[in-house]
């Protein structure tokens, strides 16, 4: 059995926060101190998840960084006050007007709740100054940072407004940031001049622990009798959550040169046991080794890097030095978990030429080829003898579904998953679930049930089984992957599935068949069913296109409404393993609107049943409407090999000599 | 309109003045006092027993210091290995690679007169010199920063580089990017040969300056 400490003590927090009280609210999405802003952080492509419980008040709110001069928010929060309970949407912007300098402060402007007529509307004008540890911002606001409830801002009658912005009622604010230094613990106070219930002008102070690597929690409180915690994820997809700096260089590269043929040569056993004790050093498993002739075959996993050509440039590197001089070629196998993908094919000479030169990327791609690999191999020296084991980890998922064709409505849910694995090709897993953020108002069950148009009249706020499955992968031919799977794949359906994907290690596409057979689930409980069942016959391509990590995928057949649908999905694929993508479906039936979909995917080891480079998922719209859809959780085989596709290894091959 | 005042104040508080050269020096050598550098102890007399070329490389934005060993020398280069696989390429006095300090730099190159590269006295300077430094990206090409430099001779003085003292010569070069953004680099030359003893060098925007002793210089006749 492993052990998950982070996913327990992520879900102690979690556990807390639902217990949390009193009011006070973040600033959709913007960078802040506590309640009042601050400048941004200065990095292009940051992402921030914030997510602030109060008694009364709640929010996700999500903060985007397209360049270092430019934030943009949105924010989804719920007030609930004497008068009941408001939702709204809202969009912010921090816009940097002047950059700080060594001895110059930077100045930000900002608008929060653009276009809203709630109550979280507000304009902001800041300098700011770091000093060392100390970062300090003083500034002017309007709206929520001169009032507690501003009115009558935003919107008349559903037209946009603006003659409101950074007029009427102003008041100060400041805050000062300090990052202790220990511990990850980051201390801020504030002053604003917001009139509150028990004084004229508020002071708040917060503590800010990172719980794990862009996980923070924060408690505050403030003199207006108020307290509340926050959870923020911050990431950045552009720059690597792996390997930026474990501490140690990689392997040095030896070039083979015609002395050390005369040299006494080592054995297969002696390399093995080289190759061995200095991949550990630097995380990297080796599951399989043969030296045949001229080559050495070797499957290479690192739980933590996700990128397949360092792994195999730092395998190579530690070949250089202990190969035997006759040994011309490095096969480095990838695995994927069930499958033994690609066969990174490395021509010893080529990498000869290549190091140390300032194209040696470059050089090293060209003396790289791929192969498909084999079904069957010889037994090598050492072949991985797999034990069965049980696994388990927590994980939040997020969903914002568009209730109607305009109302985008929030859903978060801690999913606890466990999974029983006999084999590298087969498991059986179970993920429960409880939605501890819930904007749906729920429905009663239709007379009929629907397929995906009835998904609020699903019981929330309990503990609920949201999977129970059994999923096995195996192939067919080298180039030709299978997966059947059968059980309770998502909370509305249950059923069998089976799926077939091909796809050539040298080409950029892959084409895959998906047929399914589904039974609506219950309403109520665990494990009933509807009198509804369904069929789907799914045909999809993907393709790599370009060399920005864009990908397309195109999905066509008959869903889960019995209609003829068209998918498209656009992404990109980030270095580090984000992966952030778009996708819009049409479907035959006349009545039925175009859907409109994304999906952010981040790669958290604490989030993963399996550990590593697993990822998180949000969610916003997609599945919603009733045409189109698609059953979820059986596994299709392309999230598995995706990370295998010949482009993707390629996006990566900058790092082979990291 | 009495806190419109303070505040006002308090924003222009916040700005201050220039530097000047000798401020710009000790910056770079001493870049971040709150990074606790752990710096190995260097045992000269076995490095000389040894007959090693040895250099003591350290890198302060993460306050990591190394002793790196010559073990091969590729293209006129001499590559550098320290312990935990840490390493550093020198080309004459300019760094051309590093390793293990942070965000590996891939590749330097320059021009055929660069005198980090061919030992030459500091009045002897071209006036610019224009330098590519190669760092990893997406895909198979390396980013490619380029950036020319100025250069200022300081004072002379002796310094002490691994229990031994040197008579050299400072030398400050002021680097701009393409992208314009601004670097410096501090070059301690031998006061006779204009051979490099002390260095410290850009290597890349995350991992910027990393300083270089040379303890024992490489002798490709010994």
């Amino acid at each position: 059995m492993s052990h998950k400490p982070h996913g327990i003590a992520l879900s102690l927090v979690l556990s807390s926060l639902l217990a949390a009280g009193a009011a006070a609210e973040g600033i959709g999405g913007l960078s802040q101190a506590i309640d009042t802003p601050r400048a941004a952080s200065g990095v292009a492509d940051s992402f921030v998840i914030h997510f602030d419980f109060r008694d009364d008040y709640r929010a996700l709110s999500f903060g985007l960084q397209p360049s270092d001069w430019l934030e943009i928010g949105i924010s989804f929060p719920t007030y609930d006050d004497d008068a009941g309970s408001s939702s709204g949407n809202e969009l912010s912007f921090g816009l940097r007007l002047l950059k700080e300098g060594t001895y110059t402060p930077g100045l930000t402007v900002g608008i929060v709740g653009f276009g809203s007529d709630d109550r979280g509307s507000g304009e902001y004008v800041l300098a700011s100054k770091t000093f060392g540890a100390f970062s300090a911002s003083v500034g002017l606001g309007w709206g929520r940072y001169a009032l507690a409830v501003p009115e009558d801002r935003g919107t008349d009658d559903g037209v946009i407004r603006t003659d409101h912005l950074f007029e009427g009622d102003a008041a100060p604010f400041a805050n000062i940031v300090w990052d202790t230094g220990v511990a990850g613990l980051v201390a801020a106070a504030e002053y604003s001049g917001i009139e509150g219930a028990e004084a004229d002008e508020t002071f708040a102070a917060s503590l800010s622990y990172e719980l794990l690597d862009g996980l923070t929690v924060t408690g505050l409180v403030n003199n207006q009798g108020n307290a509340g915690l926050r959870l923020q994820f911050a990431a950045n997809p552009a720059q690597s959550l792996a390997q930026e700096n474990i501490g140690r260089g990689p392997h040095p590269y030896v070039p083979n040169t015609p002395a050390r043929a005369s040299q006494l040569q080592p054995t297969a056993a002696q390399v093995l046991a080289l190759l061995n004790e200095r991949a550990e050093k630097e995380d990297i498993r080796i599951s399989r080794f043969a030296m045949e002739g001229d080559t050495i075959d070797v499957t290479a996993s690192s739980a933590k890097d996700v990128v397949f050509a360092r792994t195999a440039g730092r395998i190579a590197r530690i070949l250089s030095a202990i190969a035997p001089a006759n040994i011309t070629t490095f096969r480095v196998t990838q695995n994927t978990g069930a499958f033994d993908s690609n066969v990174a094919v490395l021509d010893r000479a080529g990498l000869d030429r290549a190091v140390g030169a300032p194209n040696a990327a470059e050089l090293a791609w060209d003396a790289t080829s791929f192969e498909a690999s084999p079904r069957n191999r010889p037994e090598g020296l050492i072949a991985d003898r797999f034990e069965p084991r049980f696994t388990y980890g927590i994980a939040p998922s997020f969903r914002a579904d568009f209730i109607t064709s305009d109302t985008l409505e929030l859903t978060g849910t801690l999913n606890a998953n466990a999974r029983y694995t006999f084999s590298p090709q087969t498991f059986a897993a179970a993920s429960v679930g409880y939605r501890f953020l819930n904007q749906w108002t729920q429905q009663d069950p239709p007379a009929e049930p629907q397929p995906r148009s009835d998904f609020t009249s699903y019981a929330p706020d309990i503990v609920y089984l949201q999977s129970l499955s059994v999923r096995h992968r195996f192939r067919i031919t080298p180039e030709l992957y299978s997966r059947v799977s059968a059980g309770l794949f998502e909370r509305a359906y249950g059923g069998v599935s089976g799926e077939v994907i091909w796809r050539d290690p040298e080409q950029n596409f892959a084409l895959g068949l998906e047929a399914t057979y589904v039974q609506k689930r219950a309403y109520q409980g665990w494990f009933g069913f509807e009198d509804a069942d369904a069929s789907t016959l799914i045909g999809s391509l993907y393709a790599n296109v370009g060399t920005n990590g864009n990908f397309v995928i195109l999905d066509a057949g008959q869903h889960l409404a019995d209609d003829f649908a068209v998918g498209l999905t656009i992404g990109r694929n980030y270095r580090n393993g984000w992966r952030i993508a778009a996708s819009t479906t049409w479907s035959e039936e006349k009545t039925a609107p175009l859907k409109f979909g994304a999906e952010v995917s981040i790669p958290l080891s604490w989030t993963s049943v399996e550990g590593g480079v697993g990822a998180t998922n949000l969610f916003v719209g997609g599945q919603s409407g009733d045409f189109g859809s698609r059953v979820s959780g059986t596994g299709l085989l392309y999230d598995e090999l995706r990370a295998s596709d010949k482009r993707r290894i390629e996006d990566g091959f900058g790092e082979f000599w990291n | 309109m009495i806190k419109g005042v303070v505040f006002a104040g308090l924003i222009v508080s916040l700005s201050g003045c220039l530097g000047t050269l000798g401020q710009m020096r000790d910056a770079i050598l001493n870049p971040n006092p709150e990074v606790e550098m752990r710096v190995p102890r260097v045992n000269r007399a076995a490095i000389e027993a040894a007959d090693l070329a040895a250099v003591l490389v350290l890198s302060p934005t993460i306050g990591l210091g190394s002793v790196g060993v010559a073990i091969q020398m590729r293209d006129g280069r001499i590559i550098y290995n320290a312990n935990d696989n840490r390493g550093i390429t020198l080309e004459g006095g300019l760094v051309f690679a590093t390793l293990g300090f942070g965000t590996n730099l891939q590749a330097v190159t320059t021009q055929s007169d660069d005198p980090l590269v061919r030992e030459t006295r500091a009045g002897a300077w071209p006036a610019e010199v224009t330098r590519t430094y190669y760092i990893a990206q997406r895909g198979t090409e390396f980013a490619q920063i380029t950036a020319t430099c100025r250069n200022q001779v300081g004072r002379s003085l002796a310094i002490e580089v691994a229990e031994a003292t040197r008579q050299v010569v400072e030398v400050v070069e002021i680097c701009t990017t393409q992208a314009g953004e601004d670097f410096n680099n501090v070059h301690y030359l031998d006061a006779d040969t204009g051979r490099i003893w002390r260095t410290s060098q850009w290597t890349g925007p995350v991992q910027t300056n990393i300083q270089v002793d040379v303890i024992e210089q490489f002798d490709p006749d010994a």
